[in-house]
């Protein structure tokens, strides 16, 4: 029975969901109801995030544990933006201008870092795997979509040029389809387990 | 009648006769006899023939001694029954006197032409000899086999001390000790006819030591004998190598000694030395190993070669230096057209082509790494939408995406003259999406439902203009949409990474236009003097990256590996 019942919830639901796709008009307001639980849900277990990285630096800070003086800052700085938000709003522009500015940098240098490891690890697969078919493919196909990224070759349009500049930008579609396709039988089969209580995610099986 | 018996040949006479009538001989002084009386028995050799058969100890121990004699006169080559010493002394004693009672010869004689003669009885007592000689001989070979496959270790299925008591404890009698002497002889002289008299004698003297030891060394040939023979044994030395082994489940109820003199010094010198090849392979290596660790070595002297970490900071100077270059230096006038893409095209259309009342929703899904690129992106087509008074949604699934739109809106001067409305955010895009589909359709509302302070709203948009900066959100939104509510058209403006991914979507219908990265900008719109600065720097990078590719693979980069102290 205790298994039993979150089956049927979950079947439940799931079936609900899926109905909706055909008698949307009829199910519509059920439908509304489910998502809105459902995001009530997800935004609570953000809450619940937030209070345990808060209090995990507090403990920290109490301790003297190692890193307490970057807790210190972090908890600073999240009163600090969370007690501000608060008062000023989102739409005020020194709130905004006083996150974005710290976090627009911050993610774009993770993202310029993220291209350099990137290319060291292109090189490092040359080196390990060697001059294989396949390595030379994927060198070939990086220096290619780099240098057409440029926009440093111009064709005329109807031109050879032109022609095999847009074979090569739709080269990779054929592969992206068949990735496309991978994805969505994927996704299906896994709904349908899920579905048939094959995998019962929310038993933490 | 009384008669007299003639003393030469036995013949019976007259009383009267004076010489026998038969041989001759004188019969002056002999008795004259009653043949119906019986004689008395006054010597050995003269047994009555009519004695009774129950009675016959005397006839058997003659018939036995005589047996035993003619096998002792052929040469020992057949068992030869147990005697008593007493017995081989008498039967000595009997060699010396030839002497046959005429009637034994006769006896003998007789049985010999008619099988018959001899009673049944005495046939009987002939069959019972024959089948105890049998006997004893199965029993002294069974010995003989079990003490010589303990010698070589085998499991004869007996209890293992019954030889050994049998041999080396004559404690049974005399009689045992006799029988295995007269075996043993026979073994020693069939199996060892070379030997002389002296070491025979020498072995007839150890038999009441070893008998194991000399099967051993019979075993063993004739140089393991030599020196058997050199170091006789003693009792004491059976003692030391013999151990004590419990045969019986019950603890202290049966033990027996085994014989562990295998085991002698010389027998485990020889087991030591025995070694396989690949142990021999082992300690060779290791010998090896050895003398390589202890072999002078010259001292290496630390080179100083180019640090990875030097080239890394020239690397990274260098960059920073020609992105600099590029972005403070700007080129103005320039205007390139690169070739425009069809699905970028359609998005530019569609925004000028905009009605004033029209209802639109921008769903943000970028992080705000991204923003510089989005931004650029975005902004052309939204200077085109930013019409006075034109009320714009927006829907966030990023936790930063309003603040992001609200400042894009205020780059371009929009944040004044748009009415935006906040329908704030979706942790899960497919909530958002499946949601806002969903209330689009609905057409009855449930009457115990709360309101929400912030609702999808209901009625239809002419676009929707999704900004994702991944493939996964926009797919989210794309799907669940174009699925739902496929009279809704929907636009992209993505980042360039993100684009690949999405095109098939486009291709597909699904999507109505495309704007992916700056590259589809600038074949738009040219290079104009608003983003020409980011436009170089953005060249310069790709560049940058293509040498350092190129650059990388002829030209191996060496680095430390922490931990193993060595170059790669």
């Amino acid at each position: 029975m205790k298994k039993i019942i979150p089956i049927i919830i979950a079947c439940g639901t799931g079936l609900t969901v899926l109905a909706g796709y055909f008698f949307q008009d009829r199910l519509a307001p059920v439908l509304g109801l489910l998502i809105h639980w459902g995001i009530s849900l997800v935004g609570l277990a953000g809450l619940i995030g937030i209070a345990y990285l808060v209090r995990m630096h507090f403990f920290r800070i109490a301790r003297r544990q190692k890193g307490a003086f970057y807790s210190v800052i972090v908890l600073i700085a999240f009163f600090f933006t969370f007690i501000t938000g608060l008062i000023l709003t989102p739409h005020n522009a020194i709130y905004r201008d006083w996150v974005l500015n710290i976090q627009v940098p911050v993610e774009a240098s993770l993202l310029a870092i993220l291209s350099v490891t990137l290319l060291y690890a292109s090189l490092y697969l040359i080196r390990t795997r060697g001059w294989t078919p396949m390595s030379v493919g994927f060198l070939v196909g990086a220096l290619v979509s780099l240098i057409l990224n440029l926009a440093v070759l111009q064709f005329q349009p109807g031109s050879m040029g032109a022609v095999w500049a847009l074979f090569l930008r739709r080269l990779p579609l054929a592969g992206l389809r068949g990735i496309l396709i991978g994805m969505a039988l994927g996704g299906l089969i896994v709904g349908l387990r899920v579905f048939l209580a094959i995998d019962r995610p929310y038993e933490g099986e | 009648m009384p008669v007299l018996i003639c003393p030469e040949c036995g013949a019976e006479n007259l009383p009267d006769a004076e010489t026998c009538v038969v041989c001759q001989a004188s019969l002056l002084g002999v008795e004259p006899a009653d043949p119906g009386q019986p004689q008395p028995d006054t010597q050995d050799e003269h047994v009555p023939v009519d004695q009774p058969e129950d009675d016959l100890s005397d006839l058997l121990s003659s018939l036995k001694q005589d047996d035993a004699l003619d096998d002792f006169q052929d040469g020992e080559e057949g068992p030869r029954p147990a005697l008593d010493i007493g017995e081989v002394e008498e039967q000595e004693d009997s060699l010396e006197e030839p002497e046959v009672p005429e009637w034994l010869h006769r006896i003998r004689q007789r049985a010999q032409t008619e099988p018959d003669s001899v009673g049944d009885v005495t046939q009987r007592i002939k069959a019972a000899q024959e089948s105890l000689d049998e006997q004893k001989k199965v029993a002294q070979e069974q010995q003989l086999e079990s003490v010589i496959k303990k010698i070589h270790g085998e499991d004869d299925g007996q209890p293992p001390g019954k030889t050994e008591d049998d041999v080396e404890q004559p404690a049974e009698g005399d009689e045992q000790v006799v029988e295995d002497s007269d075996w043993l002889t026979r073994i020693r002289k069939k199996h060892r006819p070379e030997l002389g008299d002296e070491i025979q004698g020498t072995l007839s003297e150890r038999e009441g030591d070893s008998l194991l030891q000399w099967l051993v060394a019979l075993e063993e040939g004739g140089s393991q004998s030599e020196g058997v023979e050199g170091e006789p044994l003693q009792r004491g030395d059976l003692v030391e190598d013999t151990q004590e082994v419990e045969v019986s489940p019950t603890p202290g109820d049966s033990t027996q000694e085994i014989d562990i003199r295998e085991s002698s010094p010389a027998k485990r010198t020889e087991t030591e030395l025995r070694i396989t090849r690949e142990e021999q392979t082992r300690a060779d290596q290791l010998a090896a190993t050895i003398i390589d660790e202890k072999a002078p070595r010259p001292v290496r002297e630390p080179r100083k070669e180019a640090s990875p970490q030097g080239i890394r900071r020239v690397l990274g100077l260098l960059l920073v230096i020609i992105l600099s270059f590029m972005l403070f230096f700007q080129c103005s006038g320039g205007v390139t057209s690169g070739l425009q893409e069809p699905q970028g095209v359609a998005v530019r259309e569609w925004a000028e082509d905009l009605p004033a009342e029209a209802n639109l929703l921008f769903v943000l899904d970028y992080q705000a790494g991204y923003a510089p690129e989005l931004d650029l992106s975005a902004r052309p087509i939204l200077e085109l939408i930013n019409d006075e008074g034109r009320a714009v949604s927006i829907l966030s699934s990023s936790p930063s995406g309003s603040l992001l739109f609200y400042r894009l809106l205020d780059q371009t001067s929009g944040l004044d003259r748009l009415v935006v409305n906040d329908l704030g955010y979706y942790p899960v895009e497919s909530f958002g999406a499946y949601g806002l589909a969903n209330q689009v359709r609905s057409n009855w509302q449930i009457t115990s439902q709360p309101e929400f302070t912030k609702r999808l709203p209901s009625g239809p948009f002419d676009g929707i203009l999704i900004l994702a900066d991944d493939y996964g959100g926009a797919m989210a939104w794309i799907e669940q949409l174009s699925s739902l509510a496929p009279e809704i058209p929907i636009y992209l403006i993505v980042t360039a990474q993100a684009a690949p991914l999405l095109l098939p979507y486009w291709e597909a219908g699904q999507v109505k236009g495309i704007i992916a990265g700056m590259t589809n900008v600038i074949s738009m719109d040219g290079e104009t003097a608003a983003f020409a600065s980011r436009w170089r720097a953005y060249q310069a990078g790709i560049l940058l990256v293509i040498v350092l590719l190129l650059v990388g693979l002829f030209f191996p980069v060496y680095h430390l590996q922490d931990g193993e102290g060595g170059r790669q």
